[in-house]
């Protein structure tokens, strides 16, 4: 048993729609409900010890989100993860879990890499043609906003692969996701001639980049 | 939740707002429900949720088996522009059903600036403006909350009102409506019936007539059976009313995201200008254990991080001391703090903050009303520049930096002398600040914030008239002048807003015609300063042939029929204008709570009482 617990969780309806301020009211809110015997931190207003590894867009579902929980007393990371789930709201569930030694890295300054699933929705002419041109050419250019500004933007680098599965109807895509450098899946789509509406991204992984391009996920650490 | 609203929220601003499935949410079977209610707020989500009245009606609902309650409010612009493309009507978070789908659609009036949105909604529903317009299909409109003891500018949208405490009436209203239903009995003939519930007023059956001069000349009742005059329901015992067990959580943050746990009912302080403290008369209190109860139990069920004693004035609870300690003590031991949302202008309201603000000291509030003990006495703000001295060292030397000060201007008998007053105070508080605080670290800081009074209907000042908007912004610019003063901001209210408050709240019957083409001008929001359009409510006044001067800047006189005369919040119209009268004559009346009985009759009329748990009420 650890006083320190690492938990994967999922978002889906109609949690993707909420803020990654809002999830983390959430989030300490079930932990308090579910009576946790969580950690606070000191100072003027106490929060509850909670820290996420990165924030998921607006819109967004996963399977792949982590949270590291600091508990004045050790308690099972099964138990953790059933009581929340006694008291989380529709969309949101506790997948898996870990326990984590006494002391460990901020989990948001490892993640490095996220995978994403694309469903495309609607008619989608030359998706194939389009995701593997895109992969082809050396510069691709994103309108993306930044600090309230669009900006045109060379995410070439941040891209890992791009590819469509007609069958399914899916664009898989690896791209970089981080404190260091980071991709927002929606920012592609107009490059693909698609609309946020026309789809669904749903994100898989969150992954760490080790050496020798190996990926190591958030409970390999 | 129905596809295509899936797929537009995602192009929204804050879809959470739209999406429900909150924490606590009702969901109940739609089918094998007999009464549904849609609880409908005309604001945003956000404002909405924040609103206590609101909660206490969804669990009283919710609990019967036989009804269910289901919650609307306005969509964001945007979402009104998806809502349109895709030809999606207003529908309720729970079933996600077309307003247009229940038995009856309840609005809230907290403020006049959102009866637009009220018109609006119903277009958004499609559900037919007028209630001359709905037919056997169509929802019952209803209507309650302070605004509803003059909802005569909605009188021709609404089918009828509840005036006074909801909790009272609204099994009855299910009840009856239910019955007509499984009777099928028509329209008419419902309202006929409902007119019949004490409280319950039905505005199809009074017809106004005018004076050549524009003012009332009589309020006839068209149907025998319903009452001459409507007088408001009232909870008797606080302590034993229905309370929720639990609240919906919401996704994302709203106003008033917290436990909010109703301490106490009404105000007797008295306040000449304050409609809540004569409308929502007696005072009743709930018991300290009941209140600690409430809040535990709330706190348990939804996690929240901060509980909320609230009421019209918290620090007068006669056992707030108690509470606020006993409350505290157990709430720091589950990371949770607790607020008060109203002080008073005193050095004990200062402790019971520093009771429950141990380390965060951000604002303390306080709301003097008027800048000199004259116009305070005129007003009947009974509080003493002394008392806010006091006050503010306390505050400055246990930590706080900042004070708010909260004023009005066009108050009736104002002269600019009572304008240099609320700047001498200002300074005052600043210069008690830089004595007071040690001088290392944070500097004093005092806020001004300064709206114009607009004269509501069940007060004293009801029959007053508002300040002229040019007069209104020269003493605006005349106190920034007086305030420039490193140290003291200043903040002011929309003067233009004000004068539509103004327009409305004494407005009458032939309003609705101007807002039904303010709404089809385009106008919605008006509480929000980027939607209110000043210049197409002017246009509209000026399409309805209706005069807004009229309502706004004419002092009604003491025989002049009022537009709500026949509709009763407990204190008598008598004692209104003796109330005004001493205002002009400058004395002050006490609050009846430590003092013997001061003649509003609510007590005697309505057949209650002040019921205090420290037991210091004098007979």
């Amino acid at each position: 048993m650890s006083k320190n617990v690492r938990l994967r969780f999922s978002v889906g309806e109609p949690g993707r729609f909420i803020s990654h301020l809002d999830v983390l009211r959430l989030m300490s809110r079930a932990v308090r409900r579910a009576g946790l015997p969580i950690a606070y931190s000191q100072g003027f207003s106490p929060t509850p010890r909670l820290a996420f590894a990165s924030s998921l867009p607006v819109g967004v579902t996963s399977a792949a989100e982590y949270v590291d929980l600091q508990l004045n007393t050790p308690v099972e990371w099964e138990q953790v993860k059933n009581r929340l789930n006694d008291v989380l709201p529709d969309g949101f569930r506790i997948l898996a879990g870990a326990a984590l030694p006494e002391k460990y890295p901020p989990l948001m300054s490892l993640i490095t890499t996220a995978r994403y699933q694309i469903k495309v929705l609607g008619e989608a002419p030359d998706l194939e043609k389009k995701t593997a041109d895109l992969t082809a050419s050396g510069q691709i250019l994103a309108s993306v906003k930044r600090k309230n500004k669009e900006e045109q933007v060379d995410v070439r680098g941040l891209i890992d692969s791009l590819a469509y599965d007609p069958l399914q109807r899916l664009i898989e895509l690896q791209c970089a996701s981080g404190v260091q450098a980071n991709l927002r899946p929606m920012d592609l789509l107009p490059l693909l001639g698609l609309e946020l509406r026309d789809v669904l991204i749903h994100r898989t992984d969150l992954l760490i980049k080790a050496g020798a391009g190996r990926l190591l996920t958030p409970f390999d650490v | 939740m129905k596809q295509e609203l899936l797929r537009i929220l995602p192009e929204v601003s804050k879809p959470a707002r739209y999406t429900n499935q909150e924490l606590h949410a009702v969901h109940k079977d739609w089918e094998r429900t007999a009464v549904r209610m849609a609880l409908a707020f005309p604001d945003t989500y956000e404002i909405g949720m924040g609103n206590l009245g609101f909660k206490i009606l969804y669990h009283i609902i919710n609990q019967r088996p036989d009804a269910l309650a289901e919650r609307v409010y306005m969509p964001w612009v945007d979402m009104q522009q998806k809502m349109k493309e895709q030809d999606l009507p207003l529908t309720a978070l729970e079933s996600g059903k077309p307003l247009a789908d229940f038995d009856i659609v309840g609005f809230t009036l907290q403020y006049e600036l959102s009866f637009s949105n009220i018109v609006k909604m119903l277009d958004l529903a499609g559900i037919p403006r007028l209630s001359a317009e709905r037919g056997s299909s169509d929802p019952l409109v209803i209507a309650g909350g302070p605004c509803a003891y003059n909802p005569e500018p909605l009188a021709d949208f609404l089918d009828c009102v509840v005036l006074g405490d909801g909790e009272e009436v609204i099994n009855e209203l299910l009840d009856l409506v239910k019955h007509c239903k499984e009777q099928g009995i028509g329209r008419q003939a419902a309202l006929l019936k409902l007119a019949q519930i004490p409280g319950v007023y039905v505005p199809r059956f009074y017809e106004i007539k005018y004076t050549d001069q524009g003012t009332i000349k009589t309020i006839l009742k068209t149907e025998d059976s319903a009452p001459d005059r409507i007088q408001k329901r009232v909870v008797a015992d606080l302590d034993q009313a229905p309370f929720p067990d639990t609240m919906v959580v919401p996704y994302l943050q709203t106003v008033h995201d917290r436990v909010m746990v109703e301490v106490m009912r009404g105000c007797t302080r008295g306040c000449r200008f304050c409609q809540a403290g004569m409308i929502y008369r007696p005072v009743r209190e709930r018991s300290v254990e009941t209140v600690k109860k409430q809040a535990l139990e709330l706190l348990d069920k939804t996690g929240y991080e901060q509980v909320s004693l609230t009421s019209l004035s918290t620090g007068d609870y006669s056992k707030v001391e108690r509470l606020v300690t006993e409350l505290a003590a157990e709430c720091r031991m589950r990371g949770v703090s607790v607020s008060l949302p109203s002080l008073r202008v005193d050095s004990f309201s200062v402790k019971l903050a520093e009771e429950i603000e141990k380390f965060k000291k951000t604002g303390l509030t306080f709301a003097p009303e008027a800048g000199t003990q004259r116009l305070r006495d005129v007003i009947n703000k009974n509080v003493r520049e002394e008392d806010l001295y006091e006050a503010v060292e306390a505050a400055f030397s246990s930590g706080w930096h900042l004070i708010k000060l909260y004023f009005m201007i066009g108050l009736p008998t104002e002269t600019y002398e009572d304008l240099d007053g609320i700047a001498a105070l200002a300074r005052n508080v600043l210069e008690i600040g830089r004595r007071s605080m040690p001088t290392s670290g944070k500097r004093p800081t005092v806020n001004i914030s300064v709206a114009s009074f607009v004269p509501k209907p069940g007060t004293p000042f009801q029959w007053e008239a508002f300040n002229d908007q040019e007069v209104l912004l020269a003493k605006f610019s005349y106190l920034r002048k007086r305030l420039k003063h490193p140290g003291i901001k200043f903040n002011t209210h929309d003067v233009r807003t004000s004068y539509l408050e103004a327009v409305f709240s004494r407005g009458d019957r032939r309003l609705g015609r101007v807002l039904a083409r303010a709404v089809d001008l385009g106008c919605q929001f008006d509480g929000w300063n980027e939607h209110f359009r000043y210049d197409l409510w002017m246009q509209a006044f000026r399409d309805a042939c209706v005069d807004s001067e009229f309502y706004a800047y004419r002092r009604r006189g003491a025989d002049e029929i009022l537009p709500w005369e026949h509709l009763l919040s407990g204190v008598s119209k008598k004692f209104l204008w003796l109330e005004r009268e001493r205002a002009y004559q400058g004395i002050t009346t006490d609050d009846c709570r430590f003092s013997g009985c001061t003649g509003c009759r609510v007590c005697q009329d309505l057949g209650v009482a002040n019921r205090l748990q420290g037991g210091e009420q004098i007979e």
